[in-house]
């Protein structure tokens, strides 16, 4: 029953995503987006679940990483972790519940804006975040490189 | 083991079956609980496994070891869990990580359960494993704790149900069979009664046994049915048998008490011949061939008279009533006095007659010599009856000798007729003679022989015959006998003889004969003797002068022997003391039965003397007083001998000698003083009867019984004195009817007696 209901909840959200999609042509991306000066030129799948998840804690080239993330109860968040890890957002916050649990684990800072997100990689390169529907060209000028992209529909 | 009761024994294997069942299911019980307990921990185990399984997956994903440390404490924070070991695979995003840890508490591993842990992102991904071991303690406390209950409830219910079945066997086996022996036990045999049981029981084993023992007892009861008929008809054979020995007996003891009263009786007017005869011959006037025919007639008065006391020896031995006695006596004398009877006969028939006796035959010997003359006399009596012409000769020999016994041979040798050798055999038994020709020839009744066989046998001696007919025929006997020495002999004799000292003698008798008999025979002893009529005179003479001896007849007027006696010994008659109240009493009586005896010694007398008395036993009486008077310092005067002459002077006793006395005495030597007392005694017999007759035909007249009596008893001694058997029995039986107050019997009686006086009267008038 409860999975019944989270499915239905999950069926609603994915139904407003595409209606988000359909009103603008870039809206429906969401940007893994790291410093230019990173050195790193893009990353697997499994790779950016293993960061944001606090699994790896360094870039594949050896380098520290430190990612953020979006606010919590964010739409964004939502649809990141829900398409990145085919799991719900509420099994993902449980597991960082566990983790936190212990004392010693620690999640990614969260940031409640897009232009905090951007202006902290821009300036870290050992930063991490993902974005929603950014010119990646624009992104560039700002020192910022996508290295992974996920399709939101 | 053994039990006394059924139901102890089946209760026994009741508890012991119960005790098994338990422990077995016990056991079971407790292994089926230890399983579930295992079971239930490998859930338990696996359930918490299941609720860490997230949090272990995340330390291992996100390589935190403090997660991964809290996740292993949590399980072993649980009692089920021995041990926890939490791996991480390594890749190239982890380098893995082994964690493990073991409860506080527990057992080895049983088992190990694992489980792998996948990434929870990505369900392909394996990142490490858990594993888990159940804890022993804790399946062990589980099974524990169930078990106790179980175990509990196991032996609860086996327990109660062997009680169960042990009160259902009991209500429905063991008590009908404990009823059943009960009633076993009480079942007589010889009754109706059966055993019973209830249905159920009945066609099972015990009802085959009940019924199997219903069927014994059903025999039994036959078999005593049979066995009771058996006795019954036993007894009713005993009984049968038991009168029929009686019926024997008492035909055998009528036929010797017929015997005895008939030859009595026969004996009675036999006398009466004789004595006829007897005056017959007296008689002057009869002429010579009359006298030759009444002699013959005495002799064959005489042989009948013999034959008939051979007939009551003979019955005296068949009612056991004969006597021996054992006394010392000089054999030769014995012997002589029977061969001394024969002389006379023998010198008739013109026979050579002797006697020998050899020399080494003992003098004295003990054995009853009455008997043994007897036999002689028998023996020698036929041997010359049965010989013609020759010699008959009587020989004493001696067979065995020791120092206490003598063993001797009798024999008499004839050289008469002799006897046949079929004859022999029959001779000594009873009325047998060798042939019925003896019988006509020469008389007899043939129980001499059978008599004297039968008294030499009670003297444990033998008695036999060798004999050739025509030739002549020994008899002859063996007795064994005691030794006797002559002092024994002389102290006998000595009792005979003469007093040496004097009595003064009282006498009550109230009867004229018996007090002349009494005073004849004293007064020859040489004492002085006072009489008077009655008991109540003596007790007054008692306390009037001293005595050495009264003589007290049981039987007086006024006052009788006992009372008498009991005044003197109590010391006192009318005021008067009695003199010497511890005098020696000695009791005159006609009766003789025990009974009699005992009342006379219990009033205080001190010896009885029988009547007729007999003149050796009171010398004996009053020469044991002598010696006990001076043994006792008593002073006695010594008596002075009269010669002969004297006596017969002082007796007057010359005129009376020619009274005919039994002329068939053969007495060798018959005694003078015994001539004088019968003669004194017949003449004072006489003397009375005028008088005794006249009271007694007052006495009837008046039914005066206690005189009547007095006067038969006093009669009946006075004819016993002078020998007149028919006279004192007649009196004697009078004096019963008497004390019967038998009147008509006695009128009856009373014309026979005065016939019997009738030659005493004529007497009476013949003295005149």
């Amino acid at each position: 029953m409860k999975n019944i209901k989270t499915y239905l909840i999950l069926l609603l959200f994915s139904l407003a995503s595409i209606s988000q999609v359909k009103a603008d042509g870039h809206a429906d991306k969401i940007q893994v987006i790291v410093n230019a000066q990173s050195e790193l030129s893009k990353l697997s799948r499994k790779h950016v679940m293993s960061l944001f998840l606090g699994r790896a804690r360094s870039f594949p080239n050896g380098k520290p990483a430190k990612a953020f993330d979006n606010e919590m109860g964010s739409d964004i968040r939502s649809t990141f972790f829900e398409v990145l890890t085919g799991k719900s957002i509420s099994d993902i916050d449980a597991y960082w519940a566990r983790l936190r649990y212990s004392g010693r684990a620690s999640p990614p800072k969260e940031l409640d804006s897009t232009s905090k997100i951007l202006e902290v990689v821009g300036s870290d390169n050992m930063a991490l975040a993902y974005v929603r529907g950014q010119d990646e060209a624009e992104l560039e000028k700002q020192g910022i490189l996508v290295v992974y992209t996920l399709e939101a529909n | 083991m053994r039990f006394r009761h059924l139901q102890h024994y089946v209760a026994m294997i009741m508890v012991s079956s119960a005790l098994l069942l338990s422990i077995v299911f016990s056991l079971i019980a407790y292994q089926v609980n230890q399983q579930i307990a295992i079971e239930d921990s490998e859930r338990q185990v696996k359930d918490l496994m299941a609720a860490v399984k997230n949090t272990a997956s995340a330390a291992l994903f996100s390589s935190n070891e403090a997660v991964g440390h809290d996740a292993v404490n949590g399980l072993l924070g649980t009692d089920v869990v021995y041990s926890v070991t939490l791996e991480g695979f390594a890749d190239d995003l982890s380098p893995g990580m082994r964690l493990s840890g073991i409860h506080k508490s527990g057992g080895a591993p049983m088992v190990t359960i694992t489980m792998q842990l996948e990434s929870i992102f990505d369900q392909e991904q394996i990142l490490g494993e858990l594993r888990v071991a159940p804890n022993e303690n804790w399946v062990s406390q589980r099974t524990h704790s169930t078990s106790i209950p179980t175990i509990l409830g196991v032996i609860l219910v086996v327990f109660v149900s062997c009680f169960v079945s042990m009160q259902a066997l009991k209500i429905r086996i063991s008590t009908p069979l404990v009823k059943v022996s009960r009633k076993l036990k009480t079942i007589e045999a010889d009754s109706d009664q059966r055993l019973a049981l209830p249905e159920y029981l009945q066609l099972n084993e015990i009802g085959t046994l009940v019924d199997g023992f219903n069927v014994l007892l059903d025999e039994t009861n036959a078999a005593f049915k049979v066995e009771r008929h058996l006795r019954d008809e036993m007894q009713l054979v005993q009984e049968n048998l038991e009168s029929a020995k009686a019926a024997a007996e008492k035909a055998a003891q009528a036929k010797s008490d017929f015997l005895a009263t008939m030859s009595h009786e026969i004996r009675t007017p036999l006398s009466g011949v004789l004595g006829m005869l007897g005056f017959a011959l007296n008689d002057p006037a009869v002429q010579d061939k009359t006298r030759d025919q009444l002699e013959i007639a005495k002799s064959n008065a005489k042989a009948l008279l013999t034959i008939i006391n051979d007939i009551l020896d003979y019955s005296k031995m068949e009612a056991g009533k004969l006597h021996i006695e054992v006394i010392d006596f000089d054999l030769r004398k014995d012997v002589e006095v029977a061969v001394a009877m024969f002389r006379d006969a023998a010198e008739q028939k013109n026979l050579h007659f002797e006697m020998t006796v050899d020399d080494d035959v003992p003098e004295y010997v003990k054995c009853d010599p009455t008997r043994i003359r007897q036999v002689l006399i028998n023996l020698i009596g036929n041997a010359i009856k049965f010989t013609s012409e020759g010699s008959v000769k009587v020989n004493v020999s001696m067979l065995e000798l020791s120092r206490y016994t003598v063993r001797l041979c009798f024999s008499v040798h004839d050289t008469g007729i002799g006897i046949p050798p079929e004859g022999i055999s029959k001779l000594f038994q009873k009325f047998e003679q060798a042939d019925v020709s003896t019988t006509r020839k020469y008389g007899g009744t043939g129980l001499g022989l059978s008599i004297s066989k039968q008294l030499i046998e009670a003297m444990f001696g033998t008695i036999n015959v060798d004999s050739r007919p025509g030739e002549g025929s020994v008899f002859y006997f063996e007795l064994p006998m005691g030794r006797a020495t002559a002092a024994e002999v002389e102290e006998i004799s000595k009792s005979s003889e003469p007093h040496t000292h004097k009595l003064n003698v009282l006498c009550a008798e109230d009867f004229e004969t018996n007090q002349e008999i009494i005073r004849t025979l004293l007064e020859g002893m040489g004492h002085d003797i006072e009489i008077v009529e009655n008991g109540q005179l003596a007790v007054q003479r008692a306390t009037e002068s001293p005595y050495d001896i009264i003589l007290m007849d049981g039987r007086m007027p006024e006052m009788d022997g006992l009372d008498a006696t009991r005044h003197i010994r109590e010391g006192e008659w009318q005021g008067k003391p009695i003199l010497q109240p511890d005098i020696k009493i000695v009791a005159l009586t006609a009766n003789v039965s025990n009974e009699d005896r005992e009342r006379f010694l219990s009033v205080g007398m001190n010896h009885f003397l029988s009547k007729p008395v007999n003149e050796s036993e009171l010398h004996k009486i009053i020469a044991d007083t002598i010696s006990e008077l001076l043994a006792s310092g008593a002073s006695l005067n010594p008596i002075i001998r009269a010669s002969g002459n004297e006596l017969d002077t002082m007796f007057g006793t010359a005129e009376l000698t020619e009274i005919d006395n039994q002329d068939e005495c053969n007495d060798a030597e018959p005694q003078r003083s015994e001539e004088n007392i019968a003669a004194r005694m017949n003449s004072a017999f006489t003397n009375s009867l005028p008088q005794r007759v006249s009271e007694l035909v007052n006495a009837i007249r008046t039914e005066n019984f206690s005189e009547l009596g007095r006067i038969f008893h006093g009669i009946k001694g006075s004819a016993g004195y002078l020998k007149d058997e028919p006279l004192a029995s007649l009196s004697g039986r009078l004096e019963i009817l008497a004390d019967e107050n038998n009147m008509p019997k006695v009128r009856e009686l009373f014309d026979e007696f005065l016939a019997h006086l009738e030659p005493y009267q004529a007497q009476n008038e013949g003295g005149d």
